[in-house]
């Protein structure tokens, strides 16, 4: 499934992933295999896997937080590592959400969701505000907006992270595994407003996850086994758990 | 929200680290500040003392600057004032003295002839002036006086002889009101030191030329190769214990500096370690890498702003006390001049971009996703 450089694909598809292997060099870790995918604009993808497969390893490639070993990741038709300023890339293209969502901790939510806006096109504050405002309101937090994270709910918390990867409208969203700390009631909050954002917005949205209802509701679902990817008629819902947790792993010591 | 906020509030998350750095940073300036301010201060007002007199040239034994074991000859005196261009002379023989009785180790004694312009010069408070005839005749300093509670007609002692207090002056020089006045012949015998004097002050004819002091300057030396004229403001720039004063500040100031660059380097390492997965996250959603850097500068110029602050006032203020002392009245009043404020701000803003900097760069080039796994 190697997509030829052309125009068509640069329209269709906003990543395409060829030839990929990253090898970590302190382990001698092999994360991903010779991984090949593309991603349609303002598609929902979810990819799960189990644990140590390689797939917060894809999505850091994908939001050109690393640089392939080998191969190349193409954004938008053009290769990552042929983009100069991959900071502007960053803050205006991509929109990123972590399972621990890593706001900052002095900072208001209004605060945290104007921090990317420092870079992108330029506001002044009053629009900074109103903007991060907006946004809030969209997520549901429009009570909350003066509330520093450690004053709000975990669900608040990620709910403020999604906001804030909204802040320079970017037509791609990469979560890792945005629902892993919630409760499924929050959880599900979080997957209606995915949902939103990608019916309403068309914005593109890869999705790291273990539970079945991220899986469910994605349009398509990526399986990675090993750092391989795992040929998509074949089915990767044994990765996933109906309530949404992930269970304790149990490294069974077999007495 | 502004950038500035952002890094003032990473300031405040850290009260007490934040405020003791500030404050070490602000003692370090308090200091400079201070020893700057009274070593300009000490200067200004040895110059002002030779500019009151209307003094230009300063003329010494040829070894050395305030000299006061090495005399020049009182005979000079009539040759110099004979000189084209050269104006009042003034030649006097200088020794200091300890009090002890009194706690007081340093008493300028001044030794003038009877016909000195100096003894018409200062406003006799009570008794008379020295005249000629008078031996063990001696006039105070108001503030000498007023320190060990003498009065005309008191005795009082030094190198081991009785002197009758026969005149209590006020000057405006703190170096004058501070000192006692004999006559030349007398403080010659005592110092064993006969027919010489410890230099002269000199003024041009046509006073305050510049060109003219010049051409004087050179005649006077040409008179006596053991004899140095100077012009007033070179000879107080090199005045020993001044001199010694300034290299005390600056010596003072570079310790201050490095101490400071170090605490600000300490704290603002120890801050960007612990948000390592915070500074990975703004990397991580697109800030630039100088614009981490701005946010840790940022952070470490709101702290030394403050020291600054802080800092430059104390030292002021504490200038200022000094000079209200009244063993120091006259010597340091007023407040330090604004170029020494200046400077301690300066140094506060230059220790803080210099601490700042290795943190700035380690921060801006930690690996967003690096940064990310820490947690
Ligand atoms: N920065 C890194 N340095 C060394 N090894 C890494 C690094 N990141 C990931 N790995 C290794 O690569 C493999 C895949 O990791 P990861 O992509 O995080 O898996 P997943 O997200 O599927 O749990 C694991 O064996 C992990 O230990
Ligand atoms: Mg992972």
């Amino acid at each position: 499934m190697n997509n030829p450089p052309s125009p068509a694909n640069a329209e269709a598809y906003l990543l395409q992933v060829r030839q990929v292997s990253r090898v970590f060099s302190d382990g001698q870790v092999s994360a991903l295999v010779d991984v090949s995918l593309s991603i349609r604009r303002g598609e929902y993808a979810a990819i799960v896997g189990p644990s140590g497969s390689g797939k917060s390893t894809l999505l850091n490639l994908l939001g050109a937080l690393d640089r392939p070993t080998h191969g190349e990741v193409l954004f938008g038709g053009r290769s990552l590592s042929a983009i100069r300023d991959i900071d502007s890339l960053r803050a205006c293209q991509i929109g990123f959400v972590f399972q621990s969502f890593h706001l900052l901790p002095t900072l208001s939510a209004l605060e945290n969701v104007q921090i990317p806006m420092f870079e992108g096109p330029r506001r002044s504050p009053s629009e900074r505000i109103r903007k991060a405002q907006e946004l809030l309101t969209i997520v549901g937090l429009a009570r909350r907006m003066h509330h520093l994270p450690s004053q709000m709910s975990v669900g608040e918390r990620q709910r403020t992270a999604i906001a804030r990867a909204l802040a320079n409208d970017p037509p791609l969203i990469l979560a890792d595994e945005p629902t892993g700390n919630l409760d499924s009631h929050s959880g599900s909050a979080i997957l209606d407003l995915f949902d939103s954002l990608h019916r309403e917005r068309h914005v593109t949205l890869v999705v790291i996850t273990h539970s079945s209802d991220v899986a469910q509701r994605a349009e398509r679902i990526i399986t990675l086994h090993d750092g391989r990817l795992v040929p998509e008629n074949e089915s990767g819902r044994e990765f996933l758990h109906p309530q949404g947790h992930v269970p304790a792993v149990s490294n069974s010591t077999s007495p | 929200m502004r950038f500035w906020g952002i890094a003032w509030k990473n300031l405040v998350r850290r009260p007490w680290r934040s405020s003791l750095t500030a404050l070490g940073l602000s003692l370090a300036v308090a200091a400079v500040v201070a020893l700057i301010g009274v070593s300009q201060r000490l200067e200004q007002s040895f110059l002002q003392l030779y500019n009151q007199r209307g003094a230009d040239l300063v003329v010494q034994h040829s070894g050395g600057m305030m000299q006061l074991n090495s005399g020049i000859s009182e005979n000079l005196h009539e040759r110099i004032g004979t000189l084209p261009g050269a104006g009042q002379v003034i030649g006097g023989l200088m020794d200091i003295v300890a009090l002890e009785r009194f706690d007081l180790f340093a008493v300028i004694v001044n030794g003038w002839r009877a016909d000195c312009p100096v003894l018409d010069q200062v406003t006799i408070v009570e008794g008379r002036r020295l005249r000629a005839g008078d031996r063990s005749q001696v006039m105070l300093g108001k503030v000498l006086a007023g320190n060990i509670g003498k009065h005309v007609g008191d005795t009082i002692e030094f190198y081991a002889e009785q002197f009758e207090v026969v005149g209590i002056f006020d000057s405006f020089s703190i170096y004058e009101t501070g000192a006692m006045f004999i006559l030349l012949g007398e403080l010659q015998r005592l110092m064993d030191r006969p027919g010489k004097v410890t230099g002269y002050v000199v003024q041009a004819a046509p006073a305050g030329d510049a060109a003219a002091v010049e051409e004087l300057r050179v005649r006077i030396n040409g008179l006596d190769p053991n004899i140095r004229a100077v012009a007033v403001s070179e000879f107080v720039r090199n005045i020993s214990q001044i001199r010694l004063i300034r290299t005390a500040s600056w010596v003072t100031s570079v310790i201050a500096i490095v101490i400071g660059i170090v605490g600000v380097l300490n704290t603002m390492i120890t801050s960007v370690f612990e948000r390592a997965s915070e500074i990975g996250t703004l990397r991580a959603i697109g800030w630039h890498k100088w614009r981490v850097m701005s946010l840790v500068m940022a952070e470490a110029l709101l702290l030394s702003s403050l020291a600054a602050i802080v800092g430059a006032s104390m030292g002021a203020g504490s200038a200022r006390l000094l000079g209200c002392l009244p063993q120091l009245a006259g010597f340091l009043d007023g407040w330090p001049p604004g170029t020494v404020i200046a400077q301690g701000v300066l140094l506060a803003v230059v220790v803080g971009v210099l601490g700042a900097l290795y943190p700035a760069v380690w921060a801006a080039n930690l690996r967003p996703i690096q940064a990310l796994r820490r947690r």
